[in-house]
């Protein structure tokens, strides 16, 4: 660990000179009336350009009227900064504080009569990292009516995106095939490191916080470091826009089912050179309900809380964020099972065990969960570049209850703090010939530790983490196309110090570096019609968690792969841990290939997103025994390596058939194969379908407004999975010491995926005349309270999904 | 003027991120001691009338390692006798006796036995693991007055051979009742024995 600090501080020095010398690069350039400013107008509700809208200087006479198809451009004007004004009839006005450094491109609009604010996305605040990379984002509109869903299902609504569940309440994003260890989650441009090894370890964001979420689809390591192999998330807070008034959002929402009751509220004032933004959020939800039956531990109880602060000046913009999530959630209390006997009989269970009357009371099994996020970051502008420098520390502490006996029922079984600092230094770069692009380092540094007092032998060990990387991407424009280049390299060093079964100290050191590369290509076909290609490669070390877990977790057993050994006569022993010696685990790396089309229209549009996904070294778990201990029979897995294939299609539309009615389409297919071994894998998403009607009929009598909207979706069952390998097949070939997986070690499942189901959701919002800050809304989800279970929810053996929910929420604008 | 401010601004994060990464930490994990692994079982069936007892204990070295428990040969029992059995759990890793924390927690817990029918006079049958009210001789109690199972007495039938098995389940949260199979609650022990008597 040490030689490798050592190594790092004599790096930062270095990086600190070269600031020096871009800082005095920055010169000034004599001002004249060159400046100029240009973009395009959308309606926000329905992502359509808008026309002739007027864009008008405040408190001058310069003024211009956007065209047909809601662009604009004003020229010579002599102020480098100025506050512009966007206004349309219909439509919410939006002033906003231009300087230079921040090219407008897109500007939406929203219509009077919806609860949404009129926002700008300012050019680099266009997420991604490449031009060519597919970015999908949550349109607004939906955004903002789902907004008290866990980040996961809200990012499900993406297309290409589902989730892992366990339950209800804890629910990861899966992008196109891959979760966890494999998705990236940038929370206000930091990297948001919790314990992300566990399926059941759902990210600690508050999504009510947040104005926008997106998704890069393809391996954007170049830009954001390891980790990224399936995609990457992207989370941000709202805008603190300078020079606007005091103006804030207070919205409360009933919930049915789980009589759940949530409020949150945000802040928000902008002056001169000042802006400031405060947003919590708070929900007390008790045991959910299936259809037939309540789901008993099921409660949830969050809090959070989220400052922002922003300095502006004509060259330097210096942001500081806090945030602090607080979570403590149920996990349905039939699920928790011991041994075989005790999993067979769970499963066999029509209504799920230890099934109680409804209660807010949380009991174990558990977890309790506290992120804080502080983050400072300082931007420099110039004519034709810009220098950033961002500092972030995050706390994750996660604690488990397990339900045990006596007083260790009151003490976490797993009880972990992690803390992440990260340092990003970027330089975008003036154009070089026809070449545009950024210059960055990345440093991160980790420490976890297990807390004493959880009276089990730590799951994973303590261990620091140090990792540098560096990065430069470019990209050249050439008429209607775009190229791009990037490269990077990274490298890691762990130090990890773990405890054996019998309380041995176990240690060692590791490191890792790979270098990744990405190409991608955008075309401007048309008027409308955008392709995008990129290539890219990406990366991941070994989690201390595959090499290193050994034990029990519910059921099953597993060893991690520096745990477990295979002797001559093929038995699998545990005795010993290994090193890189014994074992060579070297890292996984992924090449992704992403192509979309898209094209916008007068009245609709599309996209389809077509993606091929190769993973060489694919860390997985496979079925290697079962072994009989005092508890009684489990079933151990091990942890391997593989080659893994994901190809799959995303396909998008939206369609308006007239002023009232609205359609939108979208559909996710994936293929994926373990080709190492030939197999299927376990828990892929299946095909969805899914369709949304919005029908925006006027007013009718004292409700003005009203939109009603009608979702239906359509999961199918999933064709690709492996074998079914029953529990009481297990029991028996345990008891006739038969070895089921000798000769077949392919992965398999105790249950067939559940049949394909459909859902329908409705909803409707209005406004109360003579109130006019005041929007309702009234939902009904899963309208048919429709039994069924999700493939990709860890708790399907045990329940059913959510039944019927009502969903009432009054937000209060000013 | 202002640019020098910059520039301290960002020597100070730099120093910063270095002092950060200067913190050199190598804490270890604590030492934690797995109160609730069960490494060993043992039975020890007493004659009422005072001959020797006869002890049978299963045991499991590596914990949650992946070797299988070992029982130590099959019990063997006198025919037509009466005896009383007593239930040992203890974790060796820990050296630690784990059949006091069940006796403190008796209310949450209770053993369920399953066997050869007909090896035993009394009970009759095949045990109460397969169904809560058929007959077991448990001598114990907790404050509900529902039976534990530490201590049961057992006579035996003519010669025979068959197996016999101890389940212990953890009932919590009122989960344990006077009704309570052995459907309810998580498994701690279910360790089978072959069983002779002669």
């Amino acid at each position: 660990m040490k030689p490798l600090i050592k190594t790092l501080s004599k790096t930062l020095p270095g990086i600190a000179f070269f600031l020096v010398s871009v800082s005095d690069a920055i010169a000034q350039k004599p001002d004249s009336c060159s400046y100029e400013v240009s973009g395009v107008i959308y309606d926000l509700s329905t992502n359509q350009p808008l026309s002739f809208a007027s864009i008008q200087i405040k408190d001058t006479n310069v003024g211009t009227v956007a065209d047909e198809n809601g662009r604009f451009i004003i020229t010579g004007l002599c102020e480098k900064e100025f506050d512009i004004v966007f206004s349309h009839v219909g439509f919410k006005r939006l002033t906003h504080h231009h300087d230079p450094h921040h090219e407008l491109s897109q500007v939406f609009l929203a219509p009077e009569d919806v609860a949404l604010e009129s926002v700008i996305i300012e050019g680099e605040a266009l997420e991604g990292d490449l031009n060519s990379n597919t970015v999908t984002k949550l349109s607004t509109q939906v955004f903002e009516n789902n907004q008290t869903e866990s980040l996961g299902d809200l990012a499900a609504r993406i297309t290409g995106v589902s989730v892992l569940k366990t339950g209800q309440n804890i629910v990861k994003p899966i992008i196109h095939g891959l979760h966890s260890n494999r998705v990236l989650i940038v929370n206000n441009g930091i990297r948001h490191e919790f314990q992300n090894w566990g399926q059941e370890h759902a990210p600690e964001i508050d999504p009510s916080l947040a104005e926008h979420i997106s998704i890069i689809k393809g391996a954007a390591t170049v830009r954001f470091g390891p980790d990224a192999l399936g995609g990457v998330l992207l989370i941000n807070p709202p805008e603190m826009e300078m020079v606007s008034p005091l103006s804030g959002a207070l919205n409360l929402v009933g919930k049915s089912n789980g009589r759940s009751g949530e409020g949150s509220f945000r802040l928000q004032k902008g002056y001169d050179k000042l802006a400031f933004l405060a947003s919590g959020s708070f929900i007390r939800q008790g045991d959910l309900k299936a259809p037939g039956y309540q789901l008993t531990n099921t409660g949830k109880l969050e809090k959070s809380l989220a400052l922002g602060a922003k300095y502006h000046s004509s060259h330097f913009d210096l942001t500081g964020f806090y945030s602090h999530f607080d979570q403590e959630l149920g996990i349905l209390s039939g699920s928790f099972t011991g041994n075989l006997n005790d999993l067979a009989r769970a499963i066999e269970s029509e209504i799920p065990q230890n099934t109680g009357d409804f209660s807010y009371d949380i009991d174990s099994p558990k977890q309790r969960v506290i992120h804080d996020l502080f983050k400072l970051s300082g931007e420099w502008h110039k004519e034709n570049q810009s220098f950033l420098i961002q500092y972030g520390f995050q706390v994750n502490q996660r604690q488990e209850f397990d339900v045990r006996r006596g007083t260790n029922n009151d003490r976490p079984a797993i009880d972990l703090e992690l803390f992440s600092h990260s340092l990003d230094v970027e330089w975008d770069h003036p154009a070089w010939n026809l070449w545009q692009g950024v210059i960055g380092v990345q440093w991160v540094y980790q420490d976890n530790n297990n807390l004493p007092g959880t009276n089990t032998i730590p799951f994973i060990p303590n261990y620091n983490n140090t990792r540098f990387g560096v990065f430069l991407i470019e990209s050249g424009t050439f008429n209607k196309n775009t190229v791009e280049l990037g490269l990077r390299y990274d490298f890691q060093g762990i130090s990890v110090r773990g405890r054996a079964a019998d309380n041995d100290l176990f240690s060692n050191d590791l490191s890792y570096q790979n270098l990744s590369a990405t190409i991608g290509f955008k075309k401007d076909v048309k008027e409308g019609h955008v392709f995008r290609t990129n290539i890219g490669t990406a990366w991941r070390p070994p989690n201390v968690s595959e090499l290193y877990s050994f034990g029990r977790h519910q059921s099953t057993f597993e060893y991690g792969l520096w745990r477990y050994e295979i002797n001559e006569n093929n038995e699998v022993t545990a005795n010993r841990i290994l090193t890189e010696q014994d074992r060579e685990v070297p890292s996984e790396v992924g090449i992704k290939w992403v192509s979309s089309y898209e094209i916008s229209q007068q009245n609709w549009q599309a996209d389809v997103t077509g993606y091929i996904n190769l993973i060489h070294n694919f860390i997985y778990t496979k079925p290697a025994g079962i072994t009989q201990n005092i508890r009684g029979a489990f079933p151990f897995f091990i942890y391997d390596q593989t080659d893994a294939l994901l190809i799959g299609v995303d396909f998008s539309g939206s369609y308006r058939h007239n002023e009232k009615f609205n359609s939108t389409f979208n559909a996710g297919i994936l293929w994926a194969r373990d080709v190492g071994n030939d197999e299927s894998f376990v828990g892929l998403p299946p095909i969805n379908l899914g369709y949304l009607l919005n029908y925006s009929p006027g007013s009718f009598g004292l409700l003005l407004n009203n939109r009603l909207e009608l979702d239906l979706g359509y999961t199918f069952e999933q064709f690709q999975a492996p074998r079914v390998i029953s529990v009481n097949q297990l029991l028996e070939a345990k008891e006739s010491d038969i070895d089921l997986f000798e000769s077949n070690d392919e992965v398999f499942d105790f249950l067939a995926p559940p049949d394909g189901y459909f859902l329908m959701d409705v909803s409707w919002g209005f406004q109360i005349k003579n109130v006019p800050d005041l929007y309702g809304s009234l939902q009904i989800k899963n309208v048919l309270d429709q039994s069924f279970r999700n493939y990709t929810d860890r708790l399907r053996y045990f329940a059913d999904d959510l039944g019927r929910n009502f969903v009432v929420s009054f937000k209060y604008k000013f | 003027m202002k640019k020098l401010n910059y520039l301290s601004l960002l020597a100070g994060f730099l120093l910063f991120g270095l002092t950060i990464a200067g913190c050199d930490d190598d804490d270890e994990p604590p030492v934690e001691n797995p109160e609730e692994v069960i490494t060993d079982v043992t039975l020890t069936f007493t004659p009422v009338g005072g001959a020797a007892p006869i002890t049978a204990t299963a045991s499991d070295p590596d914990g949650e390692g992946p070797q299988d428990l070992e029982p130590d040969g099959a019990i063997t029992l006198d025919a037509n006798t009466e005896y009383t059995m007593t239930i040992e759990l203890r974790n060796e890793i820990e050296d630690e006796d784990v059949t006091e924390e069940i006796e403190d927690e008796d209310d949450e817990h209770m053993f369920f036995f399953s066997f050869t029918d007909p090896l035993f006079d009394s009970p009759e049958g095949d045990g109460n693991y397969d169904n809560r009210s058929d007959p077991l001789n448990y001598n114990d109690k907790d404050e509900n007055d529902n039976p534990v199972g530490l201590s049961t007495s057992w006579t035996t039938a003519g010669a025979g051979s068959g197996t016999f098995r101890v389940v212990l389940k953890h009932q919590p949260d009122n989960l344990k009742t006077d009704t309570s199979g052995s459907d309810v609650g998580a498994s701690e022990v279910d360790v089978v024995w072959d069983l002779t008597i002669r």
